[in-house]
């Protein structure tokens, strides 16, 4: 499958999107269209907006204004149970009396949709699909928790929705289990073909699972683009901040540089903007180079090591500028070199002048 | 729909009986085939509450056994008789939000919100303000759907102490959110151990009648309350867009009959020959 959404084809189209509650405003106007096929995650911090616009889409929540259209059909007052929908909560919610197989039938019995044998078929190839097939008997007490939300996701597969709505499926489980349902899920949405949105608060998850991320805040959707264009080129300074680890530098635009205190810190992007503008510059951790001394590379800014954090394979290290009157960076390093950069030594670092994000102010 | 209501199993180990005389585990048994004889579809069975007598380990054990038979969604919520931890580590599948065992149920003609009135280490129970502002926060979601709330304790007085002394704390908080919600139709709890009716604003509010054994019933507040070996019975609500919610009481064991009823001569209600 393209990875790349064709908007020309609306799986879903989100428009003029409200929600209130008395005077307190949770959605202020989200406009937004998804490819058939794609997965869109919601990603932003607690109280952002990123469920309650996910409860709109599902139908338990009602929008206080705006559209919601699915597959070109207004679905905008339906109840939940008039949607062709399907979803996954954060706590497991499968029925505790039924088996596995019973669970993901349930659906199209209830719908009528086919007969017995051809449910009971097609409950078996689901759950064959997210890799359950020698525990199709089992009750939910005799499963995992990363089993339990594969029957889950099964079951909201069995509906054949035209939308698949995923609301923090897999904040219960350890880590291990969540990366690799993370990767099984997006299999099976790449096989199935089917729109997904998928709500999250873990941005490692929503960059490494989406088509496309749309980054909230307030209510507000402040970026929606590729995971890669989200994190190197974030829209707005909430986006820098929020996606990734970075430093971010307070000064003014000075020709191809940002003027901090007594600095000039190379930064190409500085000279689109007009001279003196007030900015913020941010700087991944992974495009600082460390050097221990000042003559390895002539222009570097003078730091010393505050705190090491060891990663396994990297190690990144906070820098205490001396120069610099506001702000600070971090630098990510190959862990077999971090025992030169102890903690109180003196360092300088670098970067090319093309990887900082400059964004006024 | 139909939706058949259920309270007050007091599930006990395999092979034990409650307080020595009562096998809660049977009767549990024989409401839930009882279910299956209606003649109808049954759409979902909800329990309000003490699905355990002591919300033991083995209790949950002995509940999934008795639940395993049962083809109809099952919807649970915790009583005082049971233990909030060992439901959710026993009977994983079960809904939670914000740490307790409420959530809402979107599947039908008629939304049912399932409220956790649970203190542990009490006989009364509560709705604490987390509990109250997330009821409110879920009925304000769909304001205009036919709702029905479920819980363990009566959130009203009976006006028979021996009852009410248990009952929920926050009554009239209860009634405020209620009256303030007038998609708000049935309130369905349990607890008393018997069939009664009231009304909580708009709403009309029903205590279920036990699965396990009913409360004997008196007006003299002297006497101190015991249980008898009355019939244990269940609760459907049947819903059309024409009648609303209509209640019924099914009682678990089966009697005599059904006998033809037969146009007596004298019957006052037959018509005169011509």
């Amino acid at each position: 499958m393209d990875a790349t959404p064709h908007l020309a084809v609306s799986g879903v189209s989100l428009t003029d999107i409200r929600k209130t509650y008395g005077t307190r405003t949770v959605l202020a106007g989200i406009n937004m269209e998804l490819a058939q096929g794609e997965l869109l995650c919601l990603l932003g911090p607690s109280g952002c907006g990123k469920t309650t616009l996910l409860r709109i889409l599902a139908g338990f929540e009602t929008a206080s204004s705006g559209q919601v259209l699915i597959n070109g059909k207004d679905v905008t007052n339906l109840p939940p149970n008039k949607r062709r929908m399907g979803m996954v909560f954060q706590a497991y919610s499968l029925f505790p009396n039924m088996t596995a197989l019973q669970n993901v039938r349930f659906g199209p019995r209830v719908r009528g949709a086919g007969n017995a044998a051809s449910q009971t078929a097609e409950a078996e190839r689901l759950l064959a699909m997210v890799g359950l097939a020698a525990h199709v008997q089992k009750f939910p007490h005799q499963l995992s928790g990363g089993q339990q939300q594969r029957v889950a996701l099964a079951r909201a597969l069995a509906v054949k929705p035209d939308i698949l709505l995923l609301d923090e499926p897999l904040s219960a489980l350890d880590a291990k289990v969540r990366t690799q349902l993370r990767s099984e899920i997006r299999r099976i949405q790449r096989e199935t073909g089917i729109t997904t949105v998928f709500v999250t608060h873990d941005q490692e998850e929503a960059l490494s699972i989406s088509d496309r991320v749309a980054v909230m805040s307030e209510g507000h959707v402040l970026q929606i683009a590729a995971p890669a264009a989200i994190y190197q080129e974030p829209a707005n300074a909430f986006v820098a901040r929020f996606i990734g680890a970075g430093g971010v530098l307070q000064g003014r635009t000075e020709g191809q540089g940002v003027r901090a205190g007594s600095v000039l810190l190379d930064a190409t992007a500085a000279g689109a903007l007009p001279l003196g503008t007030d900015v913020e510059l941010f700087l991944r951790p992974e495009h600082v180079t460390l050097h221990e001394t000042e003559t390895a590379s002539p222009g570097a800014l003078r730091a010393k090591v505050d705190e090491q954090t060891f990663f396994g394979s990297l190690t990144r290290i906070k820098l205490g500028l001396h120069d610099v009157p506001q702000g600070e960076i971090w630098a990510d390093i190959p862990s077999d070199r971090a025992g030169r950069f102890t903690p109180g030594a003196p360092v300088w670092a670098s970067w090319l002048p093309e990887s900082p994000r400059v964004l006024a102010r | 729909m139909n939706l058949l209501h259920f309270t007050d199993l007091h599930i006990r180990p395999a092979g034990r009986l409650a307080y020595g005389m009562v096998d809660s585990n049977a009767i549990a048994r024989r409401a839930f085939a009882k279910a299956g004889t209606l003649g109808g579809k049954i759409d979902a069975i909800i329990v309000t509450g003490d699905l355990t007598d002591n919300g033991l380990a083995d209790e949950y054990a002995e509940l999934n056994t008795v639940l395993a038979d049962v083809t109809t969604p099952v919807y649970l919520i915790p009583g005082n008789h049971d233990r909030r931890e060992n439901l959710l580590a026993h009977i994983p599948g079960v809904q939670q939000s914000d740490g307790f065992v409420q959530y809402a149920i979107e599947d039908f003609a008629v939304r049912i919100i399932m409220l956790d009135s649970v203190v542990p280490f009490a006989t009364y129970g509560e709705l604490c303000p987390a509990r109250l502002a997330w009821l409110r926060a879920t009925l304000a979601e769909q304001p205009e759907r036919e709702t029905i709330l479920a819980l363990h304790h009566p959130p009203f007085a009976t006006g028979i102490p021996q009852f009410d002394a248990t009952a929920l704390r926050q009554i009239d908080e209860f009634r405020d959110i209620v009256a303030s919600n007038p998609q708000v139709r049935r309130v369905l709890c349990g607890h008393i151990h018997r069939y009664i009716f009231g009304n909580i604003a708009q709403a009309t509010c029903i205590v279920g009648p036990a699965i396990a054994y009913p409360f004997m019933l008196t007006l003299d507040p002297a006497i101190k309350e015991g249980f008898v070996l009355e019939p244990s019975a269940f609760l459907l609500h049947a819903w059309s867009k024409t009648t609303g919610i209509m209640t019924h009481e099914v009682f678990v064991d089966s009697y005599p009959g059904p006998f033809h009823v037969p146009n007596e001569p004298d019957y006052p209600g037959r018509p005169p020959k011509a």
